[in-house]
């Protein structure tokens, strides 16, 4: 394992902390902004895992997110399986899905992926809609799905304890060897094959670890809403938010998909009493390009420089 | 028998024929350069070892045959292969870009890095430095320094001196040497720069559109006028 530090293990907790005491600072509207943007950490994060290190650009997110969804969604309401089974079960059939999803990236690359995997998405899309209407809801999708928590402060912790699980273990997976060498893999493919290493083998792995964080956050996603809609889950502009928040927030970094998913989730939030419409899309689509533009490795980045210019002033005055 | 035997090797690109029954023998220890112009086949035969392309003849490192093992496997049997120095990971630090190496070797990785560290301390200095910032010459040291951390038997060089400056492939020489010599490393090196090569090389084989013209010792070649001719523009 390579570059945890003392310094690293503190800001987690400082961050941690932090969020265990924000239900005492804000107010119950604010801590569903949060409960959301825990969540489109959680995808992004999924997101950044495939296609923010090895390049693989996934269009297609929410078919993986989906079936996590709708599997726990159909065996709690509709079999009546205890959710303390149908979540476990919906991960496991996500991550087989995500075998699935993997099958092309050994064919093709780049836009093509990005193309196919769209039309994953497109595929379960229409597939749920009209396979077993009966189990799934087909159009209307399904209402009343059980909940797992009551009241905001509750959903909230829920949400962040799943996030803050989820983010701090992918970002020690990724500190380890196998971390570096997906990120070779997003840098130049042929030459870690050149060093010996099987590139499927570490793609299939990356593949299944993705669609366990989708699975995972999709469940409990619909356990929280305590619904489900085919159009509102496999829409693009879904797609968007989570790449826009990955991009923004700095890929291949773990914490920068966090940041971005909490900096987009508030943007929109903020602008909505402005801007109600689909406006606010254009203003957020504006500021994201701003800052591509700026710094193409995102806020993550734009951070870490003020940091690093904070240690040479810090060391220069020693 | 010989350590490396390639025996009767053909390469080919779809239906193109890069390289037509080569055969070559390397002793276990010696330096062999291959030299040739641009499209001769050089990286093809290199790449070739390592089950990179599609080819019909054998391929043996210590009479166990490479030609059906997948590249892993290879690797693991102890080839190296220093890929021209345009194939480093450039977002990621010196010290990642040699880890990446150390996947089939995870048991000699303090050994080999210190080793790569030792050969090339300029690489110490700079381990946190992204590789995408540095010269030519120290992303060569990187290149070789990868290879390296396989734990190789015999390592593959694919032209170290492309683009270089003479100071710094003067250097890279002096490094080859010092790894063969210390440490008794077998090394197949690819090269246009027929100076560079008969400067650290025991045999020379000139291969010219996928075909060997000439081979012999480094001595041999250069008292032969068609090959000064040819390559020393003399």
């Amino acid at each position: 394992m390579t570059g945890i530090s003392w310094r690293h293990v503190a800001l987690w907790a400082v961050f941690i902390i932090f969020m265990l005491l924000l239900p005492e600072m804000v107010s119950k509207g604010t801590l569903r902004t949060v409960i959301f943007a825990n969540f489109l950490a959680i995808f992004a994060i999924s997101w950044d895992v495939i296609s923010g290190r090895t390049g693989y650009i996934s269009f297609g997110h929410p078919f993986l997110i989906g079936i996590g969804a709708y599997t726990t969604a159909i065996l709690s309401y509709r079999f009546g399986m205890p959710v303390g089974l149908s979540i476990p079960l919906a991960v496991c059939v996500t991550m087989v899905a995500g075998t699935l999803f993997f099958l092309p990236a050994l064919r093709v690359k780049g836009s093509y992926f990005a193309l196919v995997t769209l039309a994953f998405m497109e595929l379960m899309y229409q597939l749920v809609q009209v396979i077993r209407p009966d189990l799934t809801g087909g159009t209307r999708g399904m209402s009343g799905v059980t909940t797992l928590a009551r009241g905001a402060v509750n959903n909230y912790y829920l949400s962040f304890g799943l996030m803050i699980v989820i983010a701090v273990s992918m970002w020690v997976l990724m500190k380890t060897r196998f971390g570096t060498a997906l990120s070779a893999i997003g840098m130049n493919e042929e030459s870690v094959r050149g060093s010996g290493l099987s590139t499927t083998r570490l793609k299939l792995f990356a593949f299944m670890v993705s669609a366990m964080v989708a699975g995972l956050g999709g469940a409990f996603y619909v356990h929280y809403l305590g619904s489900i809609a085919p159009r509102a889950l496999f829409d693009i502009n879904f797609v968007f938010t989570i790449i826009v928040a990955v991009l923004i927030g700095g890929a291949s970094t773990i914490v920068g998909p966090m940041l971005g998913a909490f900096f987009l989730t508030f943007l929109l939030e903020y602008l909505r009493p402005y801007l109600p419409g689909a406006e606010r899309y254009f203003i957020y689509g504006s500021i994201a390009l701003v800052i591509y533009m700026y710094q193409p490795k995102g806020l993550y980045e734009i951070v870490m420089q003020q940091w690093r210019k904070y240690r040479v002033v810090k060391a220069g005055e020693t | 028998m010989a350590f490396l035997e390639i025996d009767q090797l053909s390469a080919f690109y779809g239906k193109a024929r890069a390289l037509s029954e080569i055969n070559i023998d390397v002793e276990q220890g010696d330096i062999i350069a291959i030299i040739g112009a641009n499209g001769a086949g050089k990286s093809t035969l290199l790449d070739s070892i390592l089950n990179l392309t599609q080819t019909q003849g054998d391929i043996r490192l210590e009479e166990k045959s490479l030609t059906d093992l997948p590249r892993s496997k290879i690797v693991g049997c102890g080839v190296g292969y220093a890929t021209e120095r345009f194939n480093l990971f450039p977002y990621m630090s010196v010290q990642d870009n040699l880890l990446v190496g150390a996947f089939t070797a995870r048991d000699t990785i303090e050994q080999n890095l210190s080793l790569v560290y030792k050969l090339f301390p300029r690489l110490q200095e700079r381990k946190k430095q992204e590789s995408g910032t540095l010269s030519g010459g120290e992303r060569q040291m990187v290149s070789l320094g990868r290879a390296l951390m396989t734990s190789p038997r015999l390592l593959l060089v694919d032209e170290p001196t492309i683009g270089l400056a003479p100071r710094v492939c003067v250097d890279i020489a002096a490094a080859l040497r010092r790894l063969n010599e210390e440490t008794g490393l077998t090394i197949v090196i690819t090269e246009q720069n027929v100076n560079f090569a008969t400067r650290i090389a025991k045999y020379l084989y000139v291969l010219e559109t996928g075909k060997v013209q000439m081979s012999g010792t480094t001595d041999e070649l250069t008292s032969n006028n068609e090959l000064i001719e040819a390559y020393f523009g003399q």
